[in-house]
């Protein structure tokens, strides 16, 4: 039974290597790779080390970060529907960066401004949802959903209050854009750090994905695992989101792929969900800037175009 | 298996209440290994929380419970689980389970952070699942099994589990009279032969005369009858109990209870 996992996981593993190898290969330059061996031609290793490695690792790691963030996500709430987004974590980083745009910043700014709002909506939803200490599903789930709608009315204030030189860059943020992401230190940091984190709980979140009475009654300590799942899960989302902005469907869509492939034994979903995410995210970015180069697509849109299709073959065909 | 507390299970003044209402009050009560006891009541009247405040996973509002000889707030979580085990009333699971997976389920309290299932957690759990008779479903998805299959696979997780204190919310829901007799017969074995304490909620008066040696009755003003099946299971203590005329009859199979 776990053998024909950890080849599900291995051959996972192959396919993202593959996709970060074809994010480097693929753009609007066609690299003279002997050249490169030669180590003659700056920019041939400036497009490539400067430019398409950094992205393509940015992708690698958001996908990673998002797919590994909506897994725990749908544990903690014991809900399939459940992703990165649902608590209103990116809704609160979209009102402080779109805001922040509004006012003219840009780049690190904008970065901070999202990172702080993400932050804030985690922790408003947490002190709300914890109210009577219960931080139940039905709770904090139904306190998450309210705070995203709200963030939700003020985005689109925002849009429609936005001059319209602005619009244009604040509605790519809403998509997602890995362009401005530089070398991503942090997302890789991040991805390392909570798979560290939540690896060693793998048995027993397969027992808390059973339910709370049955976890506690199997000696799970149910509410630190709540917890550090909310934290963690909210950590990944608001780096990803703070490094490319409010790419979607791959928080919901990776885990459950992985999960077709892999079954729902969190020690191997929540690495083979990371490598999924990561995988999905970079062949859309690659396809983003390569489709109708040199202009790029809002690699959000793509996600979705790649995403949907092959998840509704896999559901089809079991 | 030679332990030196022969009590499992002790309270002292256990006091449960629940929205206002009483379950018990000032409960004493001594079970010793190898006892099965069941805890008779209408519906609603509180047969689950206090199920579960035995099983130290709610808050008694005061009194003393002790397991195995040490207070409940000295048990750490992943210990206690070794020595009582819970089957919990109702199971549902959003996500894919086989049915392989939810009884080894029960091995996790035995398992290090880390850790994969032995061969020897493996070889527990299929044994465990072959006792209930479901060992031709192990690689099925939980979610396709029927409510009484739903019921077995509950017993062969707590089975895998093996502690010393097996607490039962409704073992017997959804199954047919075959499988019901199966599944206590089960019970029985494991309080007779391994000197195992069985705790379980029943609606039914007549398993409880057949199975357990202890009886709890619970009345709903907090009064709480504890005492031998001999001494508190007749047709007078029944009637009041459910607010309904019980008749006693003799039978082959031991003493049999009707509602008139």
């Amino acid at each position: 039974m776990k053998r024909g996992a950890l080849t599900s996981l291995l051959i996972l593993l192959l396919i993202a290597l593959a996709s970060v190898l074809l994010a480097v290969v693929c753009g609007s330059v066609t690299l003279d790779w002997s050249a490169l061996l030669r180590d003659s031609d700056p920019t041939t290793r400036t497009i490539l080390f400067e430019l398409r490695l950094p992205r393509a690792l940015s992708a690698f790691a958001v996908g990673a970060l998002l797919a590994l963030s909506g897994a725990l996500m749908q544990i903690l709430l014991r809900n399939p529907l459940a992703d990165p987004y649902v608590l209103g974590l990116s809704g609160g980083a979209a009102v402080a960066a779109l805001g922040a745009l509004m006012l003219g910043a840009a780049g690190l700014i904008v970065s901070g401004a999202a990172l702080g709002g993400a932050l804030f909506s985690v922790f408003l939803v947490f002190t709300l949802a914890r109210g009577d200490y219960s931080f139940t599903h039905a709770r904090l789930l139904l306190t998450g959903v309210v705070v995203a709608a709200g963030w939700g009315a003020a985005i689109s204030l925002l849009l429609v209050l936005a001059p319209d030189a602005r619009l244009r860059g604040m509605l790519f943020w809403l998509m997602g854009d890995l362009g401005t992401a530089g070398f991503p230190w942090l997302a890789l940091a991040t991805l390392v750090a909570m798979l560290a984190l939540c690896l060693p709980w793998g048995g027993s979140l397969n027992i808390l994905a059973q339910g709370d009475l049955t976890a506690r009654a199997l000696g799970v300590p149910v509410a630190r695992l709540r917890r550090l799942l909310y934290f963690a899960a909210s950590a990944c989302a608001a780096v990803a989101v703070t490094s490319a902005g409010t790419i979607g469907f791959v928080g919901l869509l990776a885990p459950h792929i992985a999960r077709m492939a892999l079954g729902n034994d969190q020690r191997l979903l929540l690495p083979g969900a990371a490598l999924m995410g990561g995988a999905l995210l970079t062949l859309a970015d690659t396809a983003a800037r390569t489709v109708i180069a040199p202009a790029q697509l809002p690699v959000g849109a793509l996600t979705a175009a790649l995403g949907v299709p092959l998840f509704l073959y896999l559901m089809a065909r079991r | 298996m030679n332990r030196a507390v022969s009590t499992i299970l002790q309270t002292e003044n256990l006091t449960v209440a629940i929205g206002g209402k009483s379950v018990c009050a000032a409960l004493d009560m001594a079970l010793t290994r190898g006892a099965c006891l069941g805890i008779l009541g209408m519906n609603g009247i509180g047969k689950t929380t206090l199920l579960l405040t035995l099983a130290g996973l709610r808050q008694a509002d005061s009194g003393n419970l002790t397991i195995d000889g040490k207070p409940l707030e000295d048990w750490r979580g992943r210990e206690l689980a070794r020595v009582r085990g819970l089957m919990p009333q109702d199971t549902h699971d959003p996500f894919p389970l086989t049915v392989l997976e939810a009884a080894l389920a029960g091995r996790h309290p035995y398992q290090s952070s880390w850790g994969w299932e032995s061969r020897a957690d493996m070889a527990l759990a299929r044994d465990a699942l072959a006792r209930v008779d479901l060992a031709t479903l192990e690689e099925r998805d939980c979610a396709t099994l029927s409510g009484g299959e739903r019921r077995r696979l509950a017993l062969a997780t707590l089975l895998a589990q093996s502690p010393q204190l097996y607490l039962l919310d409704e073992p017997v829901n959804h199954l047919d009279p075959h499988h019901q007799i199966l599944l206590l017969d089960l019970i029985a074995q494991e309080c007779r032969e391994r000197n195992r304490t069985a705790v379980m909620t029943l609606h039914e008066p007549n398993l409880a005369a057949r199975y357990c040696s202890h009886v709890l009755l619970l009345y709903g003003n907090g009064e709480a009858r504890y005492g031998t099946r001999e001494a508190l299971l007749t047709a007078e203590n029944l009637s009041r109990l459910y607010c309904h005329r019980m008749l006693a009859h003799e039978t082959a199979e031991g003493m049999c209870f009707l509602p008139s």
